[in-house]
């Protein structure tokens, strides 16, 4: 039971009771003879011993299937799923997809008045006249439906044109106090009715009768239900602009007469959920535009030329260029994505959405940018030897050339600082007439590695 | 035409032969007098200098003077000759740097070790090499090395004799450890290039009245700063 809080369960006089039922122990008892026991029609006085006549004298009929014909597997005995439920008649085990549930008695037969329990579609399909004829009821329920959804959209439509018609008078009038009222009031005629409509607590003289302003009705001002709150006309106006088309100076003028203004709206919880709602996601789409949808459609636009071309080869240097500067958008588009994250603005299921936009990206270069640099360093490879065939003429080194190359140019360098060295000591022992001879030995050796490396060319020291 | 004379009498030498003959100790013997029993391989190539000198005698009695030198072109007081010595390392790392020393030496020392047999196979490979790179006026001299070790010989003189009758060479063994040998066969070589140089020289000059003596003496120093000059 709900605790009772003062003033909310004692019912006004006046006014009908709520229209919610209360449980049963509350309403005066039915007449004796009212109570049987719906199994074997003996009369009960009460319902506790109903309760304990079907405890003890109906319960038994349930644990009355017997269950040693069950069989202990694992698998469904149809796709061979994990499953842990036994057709109660053949015993064998079955998943949920192949398991439907049937009325069964206890001496394992399909009968009207035995207990619902699990059944296997095989022994369902074994015996089709136990299934009782589908009555079905979908035309009436989609009529019905129809009829209550047209009532839906009407209630909804009328509602709009209000808000229009509150979007006009903030455009069109001078926004004061007395006008303000006088406009309030002329919406729409306000229903008195004795409880919410919104959580059906009847108003006394704490919880205060207030109408909402939109469709009239009466509604409680209580905040931390949320039944009615006043909407600041500011707000209003941002949520109003948003579907309707006016020019910029006028919304900025309105919005700096609004910007100051104590004046606001009741609205309803309902009136929210019908046509407010839709006017936030409205907004938020609009913001989302600016940068979340941007990115998106940044990289989707890319992703869609990137794939749409053949990264394994490619033609000139005009593509090459279009190439790189896809993959440098791509890159551009993280460092903002995580820019904007950072910013710290976002909600944790943009930045989740983000996060993971930014996840994709990466995944895709990482896929594609080697492919990219594979075909460029063929392209290049190509055009160095097209290069070296125009120009030099020179064969191209062999690998055991190249190593022995390599290897001498390696000595070179080694000598050129031992020789080097020995200078030094020389210099130092005033041996001027052998460094006459150690110069022309490094000439030499600094015109072997300047042969060597215009041999070698590019390839000194790549491996 | 005193300056192209005096600059001859330095003399440019290259030993080459498998690692582990004993090339540095040789240079070591002959510039320092000094032995090492336990050297480090030599890295690239080092450089070092030594003079001897050759009296007169020495000259004119060499076996190389088919008496066109004549007491008159040379100086009484004999000839000094002055070695710079390129000992290059025996690696096969260090191959390629052989080339740039041997190129416009004018004597190269082969060095093969007479207890290893494949230093000598090492040995001839580089006297083809050298006849087919080198400069041919390059005097080439085989010489084994380790001569203390003649118990443990496995390369025979007369093999080698043999060998170097046919491709012309000199031959030589000496040890580096005693110290024998290693004059001599620096002296020989001094000599055999001193007269190769007066020969051609002679040849050259025989016009020239001015050139009877020549002062390989000259302050060297001198001769560095006027090369050096730009005229």
């Amino acid at each position: 039971m709900k605790p009772r809080i003062l003033g909310k369960s004692k019912p006004v006089p006046d006014t009908p009771s709520p229209s919610v039922s209360t449980p049963s122990s509350t309403i005066p008892s039915p007449p004796p003879q009212s109570i049987q026991c719906p199994i074997c029609n003996i009369p009960m006085s009460s319902l506790i011993k109903l309760n304990n006549h079907i405890d003890s004298q109906h319960l038994n009929q349930r644990q009355s299937i017997p269950r040693n014909h069950y069989i202990k597997s694992n698998k469904c005995h149809k796709c061979n799923n994990s499953s842990i439920t036994n057709c109660c008649i053949c015993g064998l085990t079955f998943c949920s997809n192949h398991i439907n549930r049937g009325k069964v008695n206890s001496l394992l037969e399909f009968d009207k008045n035995g207990i619902w329990c699990d059944c296997c579609i095989d022994c369902i399909n074994k015996l089709p006249n136990i299934i009782s004829p589908i009555n079905n009821l979908t035309d009436e329920f989609k009529e019905l439906r129809n009829k209550r959804l047209i009532n839906e959209s009407l209630k909804n439509l009328l509602l709009d044109r209000r808000l229009d018609k509150v979007f006009n008078w903030m455009l069109n009038n001078v926004i004061n106090e007395e006008s303000f009222i006088n406009f309030e009031k002329s919406l729409v005629n306000w229903n008195n009715q004795g409880n919410c409509q919104c959580c059906l607590n009847t108003f006394t003289w704490l919880n205060r009768r207030h109408h909402c302003r939109i469709c009239g009705e009466s509604v409680c001002g209580d905040l931390q239900k949320g039944c009615s709150m006043i909407v600041p006309l500011g707000m209003l106006f941002e949520l109003l602009i948003v579907d309707k088309d006016i020019s910029i100076q006028e919304r900025d003028r309105i919005r700096n007469l609004l910007k100051k203004d104590k004046f606001g709206l009741r609205i309803c919880k309902e009136c929210k959920r019908r046509v407010l709602n839709k006017k936030v996601f409205l907004l938020d789409k609009q913001q989302f535009d600016d940068e979340m949808v941007k990115f998106f459609n940044i990289w989707k636009l890319i992703s869609k030329k990137l794939e749409s071309e053949d990264l394994s080869f490619i033609k000139d240097d005009l593509e090459n260029k279009l190439y790189v500067n896809y993959f440098n958008k791509l890159d551009k588009l993280i460092k903002d994505i995580d820019l904007f994250i950072n910013k710290g603005n976002c909600k944790n299921d943009e930045i989740r959405i983000l996060t993971n936009l930014k996840n994709v990206i990466i995944k895709f270069i990482k896929i594609n940018l080697p492919i990219l640099r594979k075909s460029q360093n063929v392209k290049l490879e190509k055009e160095r030897q097209k290069l070296q065939n125009i120009i030099n003429d020179r064969p191209k080194l062999s690998k055991r050339e190249l190593r022995e190359k390599r290897d001498k140019l390696i000595v070179l360098n080694e000598q050129k600082f031992l020789v080097t060295e020995m200078y030094e000591t020389f210099k130092k022992q005033r041996r001027f007439d052998d460094l006459k001879t150690l110069d022309i030995n490094l000439e030499d050796i600094e015109k072997e590695i300047n042969q060597l490396n215009l041999e070698l060319g590019d390839e000194t020291f790549t491996i | 035409m005193n300056r192209q004379r005096s600059k001859q009498s330095q003399f440019k030498i290259v030993l080459l032969g498998e690692s582990a003959v004993g090339k540095s100790s040789v240079v070591q013997r002959f510039v320092k007098n000094s032995f090492d029993e336990y050297r480090e391989s030599t890295i690239g190539a080092a450089f070092l200098t030594q003079s001897i000198h050759l009296s007169k005698n020495d000259i004119l009695s060499s076996g190389d003077n088919d008496n066109s030198i004549t007491t008159d072109t040379i100086d009484d007081d004999g000839i000094t000759v002055k070695f710079e010595i390129w000992d290059t390392a025996g690696q096969e790392r260090y191959r390629s740097l052989a080339s740039m020393y041997y190129r416009n030496a004018n004597a190269a020392i082969i060095v093969y070790d007479i207890t290893q047999l494949e230093s000598l196979d090492k040995a001839k490979y580089w006297i083809k090499e050298l006849q087919r790179q080198a400069n041919k006026d390059t005097i080439i001299i085989l010489t084994g090395n380790k001569l203390d070790l003649n118990d443990e010989r496995k390369i025979s003189i007369d093999d080698v004799n043999e060998f170097t009758s046919i491709y012309n060479l000199l031959n030589f063994e000496v040890s580096a450890k005693t110290g024998e040998n290693v004059n001599q066969l620096f002296k020989d070589i001094a000599i055999k290039l001193v007269i190769k140089n007066l020969k051609s020289n002679n040849n050259l000059n025989t016009t020239n009245k001015h050139s009877n003596t020549i002062n390989l003496n000259q302050n060297t120093n001198n001769t560095t700063n006027d090369q050096n000059c730009a005229c």
